[in-house]
């Protein structure tokens, strides 16, 4: 089933010289229990990703486009499609369509009927067509900007989607201790006595396989590997359905980031909880994650099933990417690098980002932006000539 | 350059930093971060070593002695032969030109206002390099293209912030490039860079190698980058290299237990790839404090009796099996636990025999011994009379000529391997001999050698003095005589500090009582403790222990022995000493005191710092416990 749905996401940062475009145009879904793997270089977009998805933009942020949705059930999301094949978003069509469900609701209702199943799919019809499950839909002012204070989408941060961030180092506020913080984003969020709290708190440290009777020590006293998986029992204390772990690893040493893996596969296997898990580190997706999106520049380039990515390669920048890392496994082969850096994201190159530094790039690349090219189910490619390339981009990779 | 031969020799290379505790805690107010302590390794012509390790294990340490950035605590670094500490005046600019550094930041180690040309122009200038601007500025062109920058014109005129990451450290790879140096040190640096960047950055040096036959010092925390580019690898795990060999000796077949579970650890770019983790216990302990024995035993899935296990490990182990609750037979007679180094101490609650509690634990050692390296390695278990010692003043020691030739004499066999045949005074110096309060060497070759063994011997000496001996300011007069080709020290009476003096009781002392076999009670002695000037042996056992132990003491003090004359010169009274202020009911367990491992060479020039590999192969342990691979 699907939660998490991302839809031709845009978000922009209003800078002196005009606009950073972090995210421009971004589509994927995630379902229960699964783990997604958001991978690209640093700078293409994925903490501004993640931070839509929990509607925590700094304030320059600017949604430009797209939609969110959460927990959307099936029924809403299938009429919601059907919708939108039929009508555009903000059509006088869909206004009529709208009132008509909303006066045959009202009829049903005073026909002491509104319980019935027909009232219930018109009720469905009429969440798809107003977008009800979209997240940015809640919080998102005329200018772009995000309401923090919705309640809507207050309720739903940390109790049902909750982040552990990058640096989780200093996530924690030194001045307190770390069992403390942790009661009191429990008791904020649910009511419950402290004490209870306070047992739940133990038994997340433990969950975590840090001994309980450390929670009365202050952020200081734990080493950066503690302090990571602290950061995770706190965003585990509310039981939410959905995690984002941005760069959860990126700052510890080997040893320390494999337990933490561990620990997360441990999560995946016990809790049914969805991940998405931000990294630079194709390593790392490879393995924790059940499916990949590669992001290059404000965009995915290619997404699909973590072996579908890695074995059955469909794009040209994922090829590079893979293949310039080394790794202590097999022969060793000589490094692909790829030419030249990524771009600024004020001014992107037009096209497919990538054709710069891409060797595969024709005169159409320059101008018209890829649309997603599935080379096989569940396997999409935003590259003019995915299925050309394919085959070659599998042999080389 | 492509010959293989040594340009660094690393030799017992030590730094420890000063760390000032807070000014109220007791006892010791000054405390070491061990940060690197006694590593060797070699650096030849062509060759690339890589030095991997989890941060805080030393390695930019490392780096930054061989660029004497920083001064070893101890140790030495030979450049092309050269001690690189005794290297002064004019010699510092050409050593400094010879190793150039490569830093993780290439941010940072670009100055923001000056243009790519004047940045790699300045230490040619400086090293006065070249023969004209012109020539210079060619060099500069050759240096960017080398680096990958070309056509090099493009970037003459830039400046660092209008130039992409992977650009920058180009420039840094140019610049230090351009001095022609034999060495080059880079310190983790592909860790900024982006990951598709990265692999540029790393072809562009490899094929700079190939060109040029500079040995790089490359450090790296990432085990992947390390084996791409490395010829060779050295392992770090707190301050000391555990493991050396050809690259993929160690990646493919990892031999110390440390570099075993780090090797598991490392992800790999594959989702098919099998996941065989070995779990090492807790964290890397801070390098202040550093396990004794083998520094990674309380970490290690394999330890054995022989690893050196101390009073610390012993109390977790306790704790793990349930020892000390209340109503265990341990827990409920005891009202604390001190550990101490080797010692543990344990008070005994009030009305509780001790005699009791030592044969609680005589009866765990016994029954678990087999099963249980730590209770193997328990050397005594006895009560202990904590307010009886035996106390041993030291007075300032005047030192003899004799001594004083005596002390250079052994200094300079065990730091100057001159026998051996990469050595730089190998030949030059071919003997030294000690005759009174003069020490001889006999220079070798031509004549002309006569002037390098003597200012050797001034700067050594020189060296030395400034460094930890004080007394060696009594070894002031050289003489060269060039008829019989010798260059002879006159050493003078002189005086030693008297802080040291305490400490050579000790160690004395303790060597002493160690190799003394003829009583049983030595070993109930407890590690010798300084303080001041003063000394004091502690033993376990019954009263009658501590009178028996100080004849012991006396006796060796007042038979001395070749080193001996001068110790007990340097005493000035033994005498039993009851502490005021009562008696505790203590008993005490001692663990037998174990050397780190050295480097042990398993064939093929593979060197593990492992008892497992004590005289070559891998030992069979008796102890069957599994490494934990999961
Ligand atoms: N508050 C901000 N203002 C302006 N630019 C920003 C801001 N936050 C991020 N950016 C820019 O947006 C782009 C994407 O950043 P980010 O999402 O953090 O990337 P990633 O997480 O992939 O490293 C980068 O170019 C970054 O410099
Ligand atoms: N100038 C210094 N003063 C005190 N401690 C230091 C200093 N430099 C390094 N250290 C300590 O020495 C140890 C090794 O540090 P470093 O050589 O930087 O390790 P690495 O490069 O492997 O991460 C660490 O514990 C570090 O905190
Ligand atoms: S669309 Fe063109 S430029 Fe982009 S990846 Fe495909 S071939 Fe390369
Ligand atoms: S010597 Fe070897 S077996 Fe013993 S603790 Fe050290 S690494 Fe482990
Ligand atoms: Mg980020
Ligand atoms: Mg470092």
């Amino acid at each position: 089933m699907v939660l998490l749905e991302v839809q031709d996401l845009k978000v922009h940062f209003e800078i002196q010289d005009g606009w950073v475009k972090a995210v421009d145009g971004v589509s994927f879904s995630i379902d229960s229990g699964e783990t997604m793997g958001l991978v690209g270089e640093s700078g293409c977009g994925k903490t501004t990703a993640a931070y839509a998805i929990t509607q925590l933009l700094p304030p320059n942020g600017r949604i430009k486009g797209g939609r969110i949705f959460f927990k959307e059930p099936a029924r809403v999301a299938q009429f919601r499609k059907e919708y939108d094949e039929k009508l555009k978003t903000t059509s006088k069509a869909r206004k009529g369509e709208i009132s008509r469900v909303k006066r045959k609701l009202s009829e049903l209702n005073q026909a002491g009927r509104g319980s019935s199943q027909e009232a219930e799919e018109l009720r469905d019809r009429l969440a798809a067509l107003t977008y009800s499950f979209d997240l940015l839909g809640l919080s998102t002012r005329k200018d772009g900007s995000l309401d923090d204070y919705n309640e809507d989408i207050r309720r739903i941060r940390w109790t049902q989607i909750s982040m552990i961030f990058q640096g989780a180092m200093n996530a924690f506020n030194p001045v307190f201790k770390v069992g403390d913080q942790i009661v009191e984003a429990i008791t904020l969020h649910e009511s419950v006595d402290e004490n209870a709290a306070r047992e739940r708190a133990k038994k997340l440290f433990e969950f975590v396989g840090i001994a309980p009777d450390r929670i009365d020590n202050y952020p200081h006293e734990f080493s950066g590997g503690m302090k990571q998986r602290a950061m995770i029992a706190l965003a585990l204390a509310l039981n939410p359905s959905f995690i984002i772990a941005d760069e959860p690893t990126t700052a510890l040493d080997v040893v320390t980031q494999d337990r933490i893996l561990a620990e997360i596969k441990r999560l995946q296997e016990k809790l049914e909880m969805a991940m998405m898990i931000i990294t630079h580190d194709v390593s790392v997706v490879a393995e924790v994650s059940d499916k990949i999106g590669v992001m290059y520049a404000g965009v995915i380039m290619e997404i699909g099933q973590t072996s579908q990515v890695f074995k059955n390669t469909a794009h040209p920048y994922t090829a590079g990417l893979l293949g310039s890392f080394p790794s202590i496994k097999g022969e060793k082969r000589r490094l692909i690098s790829i030419p030249g850096f990524p771009p600024d994201l004020v001014s992107p190159p037009a096209g497919c980002p990538f054709h710069p530094r891409c060797q595969y790039a024709q005169k159409r690349c320059e101008e018209e932006r890829p649309e997603g090219v599935s080379v096989e189910p569940g396997h999409v490619s935003y590259c003019h000539f995915a299925k050309q390339l394919w085959e070659k981009l599998r042999r080389n990779g | 350059m492509f010959d293989g031969a040594t340009i660094v020799k690393v030799r017992n290379l030590k730094k420890h930093f000063e760390l000032r505790k807070g000014f109220l805690s007791f006892g010791k107010d000054v405390a070491y971060v061990k940060a690197v302590d006694g590593v060797d390794f070699d650096m030849r012509s062509g060759e690339i070593l890589g030095l991997v390790g989890e941060s805080g294990c030393g390695k930019t340490t490392v780096g930054r002695l061989l660029t004497r950035l920083e001064d070893p605590t101890d140790g030495f670094v030979f450049f092309l032969g050269r001690d690189i500490a005794l290297i002064e005046g004019q010699d510092v600019k050409v050593f400094r030109r010879n190793i150039q550094m490569v830093f993780q930041d290439p941010y940072e180690s670009l100055n923001p206002r000056t243009t790519v040309t004047q940045t790699i122009m300045e230490p040619l200038l400086n090293h006065n390099i070249g023969e004209s601007q012109e020539d210079r500025m060619e060099m500069v062109v050759h240096a960017l293209e080398d680096a990958g920058l070309a056509p090099a014109k493009e970037y003459l005129n830039r400046f660092p912030h209008e130039l992409s990451g992977g650009q920058r450290q180009r420039v840094s790879i140019a610049r230090a490039l351009a001095v022609k140096p034999r060495v080059i040190v880079a310190d983790e640096p592909v860790s900024m860079l982006d990951v598709s960047i990265r692999a540029g950055v790393l072809n562009l040096m490899l094929d700079l190698r190939d060109k040029y036959g500079i040995p790089y010092l490359f450090i790296t925390h990432d085990i992947a980058v390390a084996r791409y580019i490395s010829d060779k690898l050295a392992v770090m795990y707190l301050g000391r290299v555990v493991e050396m060999a050809a690259t993929d000796d160690v990646i493919f077949e990892p031999k110390h237990p440390y570099t075993q579970a780090l090797l598991s650890a490392v992800p790999v770019p594959d989702p098919d790839a099998k996941h065989g983790r070995i779990n090492i216990k807790g964290e890397v302990p801070s390098a202040a404090d550093i396990p004794l024995g083998c520094r990674f035993r309380p970490r290690c899935p394999k330890a054995f009796r022989e690893c050196g296990w101390e009073a610390m490990d012993l109390v977790d182990w306790l704790k793990e099996n349930d020892h000390l609750t209340e109503d265990a037979a341990l827990g409920g007679a005891i009202s604390s636990l001190h550990p101490d180094g080797l010692v543990l101490r344990l008070d005994i609650k009030e009305g509780v025999d001790p005699a009791a509690v030592v044969s609680t634990i005589e009866d765990m050692v016994a029954k678990g011994r087999k099963d249980h390296p730590i209770l193997d390695a328990v050397d005594s278990v006895d009560s202990l009379l904590t307010d009886r010692l035996i106390e041993i003043r030291s007075k300032p020691a005047h030192i003899s000529s004799e001594d004083l030739a005596n002390e250079l004499f052994t200094l300079l066999e065990s730091t100057v391997a001159y026998k051996e045949l990469d050595h730089p005074m190998h030949g030059i110096i071919a003997g030294v001999r000690l005759n009174g309060d003069r020490l001889t060497l006999s220079v070798g070759g031509d004549p002309s050698n006569i002037k390098l063994a003597e200012s050797f011997m001034v700067d050594y000496i020189r060296h030395h003095k400034r460094k930890n001996r004080p007394e060696l300011k009594g070894a002031r007069r050289i003489i060269t005589n060039e008829k019989e080709m010798t260059v002879n020290v006159l050493c003078s009476d002189s005086k030693e500090p008297s802080a040291k003096t305490a400490e050579d009781i000790a160690e004395y002392i303790e060597n002493r009582l160690l190799a003394d076999s003829s009583s049983d009670l030595t070993r109930l002695v407890l590690p010798v403790e300084t303080k001041r000037r003063k000394v004091n042996v502690r033993i376990m056992g019954p009263e009658s222990n501590w009178s028996a132990l100080s004849d012991i003491v006396r006796k060796h003090l007042a038979i001395g022995g070749e080193s001996g004359e001068s110790i007990s010169q340097r005493v000035s009274r033994i005498s039993l000493k009851t502490v005021k202020g009562g008696r505790k009911n203590v008993v005490a367990v001692k663990f037998t005191s174990a050397e780190e491992p050295p480097l042990f060479d398993v064939g093929g020039g593979h060197q593990v710092a492992c008892y497992l590999y004590k005289g070559g192969g891998a030992r069979t342990v008796q102890d069957t416990r599994s490494a934990g691979a999961t």
